[in-house]
């Protein structure tokens, strides 16, 4: 188990004027180096509880505890310039350009000037910015995607260890947001920083985090685990239901492809068989007259899931889906057994089709 | 007389009107930006005294000129100082509004941005807010400075400077061969300075309206 940087205590909000608190008794840690995805109901108070970690939202009470040290009563400003701050509608400064907005903290820092330029180059190189094309540019020169890395640039620029990252990518189109949350994984493994990060996708949460705390009502906490056990096995039928009834499939997004998992082409003799082209396979010779089927065989080293697969058995009318290594040599096929042990495996017992079930018809009736 | 001989024979003074009435305007404005910007500054974020200010700031306009510089004399005198103290009072209401406009339209996100990296109050007031209410702050400068203009030419009873002297002295020897002359040249001047004023507050928001947000 990796060493918690973040602890929050027995933590507490209620608002002025409001009789029910919105974060009550509050107790979680948050370990070192990880992405812990905040993901609730609308209103439940994962964004209340996230802005309380740099106590842009004062708690009413309980402890913050960063590294070791309870930073529930330091200046909260000094607080702030050490914790990395990205929001959804990215507030980057309008009237300054690009390399002041991603040396800001810097500047509040008071680093020399020279040290600043070279930092804020670093960083847009770290975000995918070109630094001589983008460092003199004004925000409203870019595109959206562009606007949110100098966003995270801006909250890296000091090396915090913490980043706080209220629904960063919510604001950009689907594909975009994809492309950005790849490239924010891969900028991940190398800065390897603590992340809280609050989203209402549960796919995105299933996606990004390498924990994922669900949050009810006054931000309980329903469950606090790993993507894939938070699909199996979740702990109540309030997170069976948001995670919702097509848990199956998203299980399938999550569950890697690897050697085990291949099983050798069907016999050719009866049904479908593969067609080679040169060695490589590129297609199904399909049974009683359905003629011949072309397929992109899945790459191993591309680490493709079993979603990967299933969607080649559905889309191609194939017994099986082809994986093959990078010089397009077949290594093996993914059938439909395999998807279904896989789910099985992963749902663990069989109380969950009836959690399941009564999520489903919960759904319905509402 | 000839107009040509008119404007030879009094050409030094009506230039020195003209200064004078252009020098009133801009400092007076700018007292009045220096008042009205911190008053502005100030009550931005509590409804009560805004609606206090913005109250006595718009009273004050509904004061007839006239009126104001009379009451002023008594306590200042004659010549420049009454106009001055008149011509800031008046030039409030605009200031101090645009400020409050400008200063509370500034985008939530950015200021959200600007907690969350750890500006403290007063430097996000000068790094940020303030840059970017600016140009809604100038444009309420610029307005005030306009309506100084005419404002002014009132000064010329309690003998304050600037071209209503022209206009007065005219409109004192009506019937007199150069009396039209210099009403006209008094007016005439009077818009003139209005223009140059439109051109030196374009040439300050060219100058100080940062790039990234200029339209």
């Amino acid at each position: 188990m990796t060493e918690t940087l973040i602890r929050l205590e027995q933590l507490n909000k209620t608002y002025p004027g409001h009789s029910v608190p919105a974060v009550e008794r509050l107790d979680l840690s948050i370990p070192d180096g990880e992405i812990v995805m905040f993901i609730g109901p609308s209103g439940c108070g994962k964004t209340t509880t996230m802005k309380m970690i740099n106590r842009l939202i004062e708690p009413s009470s309980g402890r913050i505890v960063i590294a070791g040290e309870d930073v529930t009563s330091i200046d909260p400003n000094e607080l702030r310039r050490r914790v990395g701050y990205v929001i959804q509608q990215v507030g980057l400064f309008p009237h300054v350009r690009v390399s002041g907005n991603v040396g800001a903290v810097l500047r509040l820092l008071k680093w020399p000037s020279d040290k600043i330029a070279r930092r804020v180059d670093e960083m847009l190189d770290l975000v995918g910015l070109d630094p001589s094309q983008y460092r003199d540019s004004y925000p409203k020169q870019l595109s959206g995607g562009q606007q949110q890395r100098v966003g995270v640039a801006r909250a890296l620029a000091a090396d915090p260890p913490v980043m706080l990252m209220d629904e960063p990518f919510g604001s950009v189109d689907p594909i975009t947001r994809e492309h950005l949350q790849d490239e924010f994984l891969r900028l991940q493994q190398e800065i390897r920083k603590t992340i809280v990060f609050v989203t209402h996708d549960i796919t995105e949460a299933l996606r990004m985090g390498d924990r994922i705390a669900i949050l009810g009502e006054r931000s309980r906490v329903e469950q606090y685990d790993t993507p894939p056990n938070v699909v199996a096995r979740p702990s109540s039928d309030f997170v069976a239901n948001f995670i919702g009834t097509n848990a199956g499939l998203r299980a399938l997004t999550l569950m890697p492809i690897d050697r085990q998992t291949l099983v050798p082409p069907p016999a050719e003799r009866e049904g479908p068989r593969l067609v080679y082209d040169e060695d490589r396979p590129v297609g199904w010779h399909l049974s009683d007259g359905l003629g011949t089927t072309r397929i992109q065989p899945l790459r191993l080293s591309a680490q493709p899931v079993l979603a990967d697969a299933l969607n080649q058995i559905v889309s191609s009318q194939a017994p099986a889906a082809v994986v093959v290594d990078d010089d397009g040599q077949l290594l093996g096929c993914v059938d439909m057994s395999a998807v279904q042990a896989a789910v099985r495996g992963a749902a663990g017992n069989g109380d969950r089709s009836d959690v399941q079930m009564e999520a489903a018809s919960g759904d319905g009736s509402a | 007389m000839s107009y040509e001989e008119y404007l030879g024979y009094f050409q030094e003074g009506l230039l020195r009107q003209f200064g004078d009435h252009l020098a009133v305007v801009l400092l007076s404005t700018l007292l009045g930006s220096i008042v009205g910007v911190s008053a502005g500054i100030l009550v931005r974020h509590q409804p009560g005294p805004r609606e206090i200010v913005l109250k006595v700031a718009g009273t004050m306009l509904t004061i007839p000129s006239l009126a104001l510089y009379a009451v002023l004399i008594g306590i200042l005198g004659l010549g420049w100082p009454p106009v001055l103290l008149a011509l800031t009072a008046y030039s409030l209401l605009p200031i101090i509004q645009n400020t409050i406009v400008g200063l509370n339209s500034v985008s939530a996100p950015v200021l959200e941005a600007a907690r969350g990296i750890g500006m403290g109050d007063k430097v996000r007031l000068v790094r940020v807010e303030l840059p970017l209410a600016w140009p809604v702050i100038l444009v309420g400068i610029r307005t005030a400075a306009i309506i100084l203009v005419s404002t002014a030419a009132l000064g010329a009873v309690v003998r304050g400077p600037g071209l209503g002297n022209a206009i007065y002295a005219g409109l004192n020897s009506i019937g007199s061969s150069v009396a039209l002359y210099q009403v006209l040249t008094g007016v005439g001047g009077v818009v003139v300075v209005g223009l140059l004023l439109n051109a030196i507050f374009f040439a300050l928001a060219r100058l100080t309206i940062p790039r990234g947000i200029r339209d």
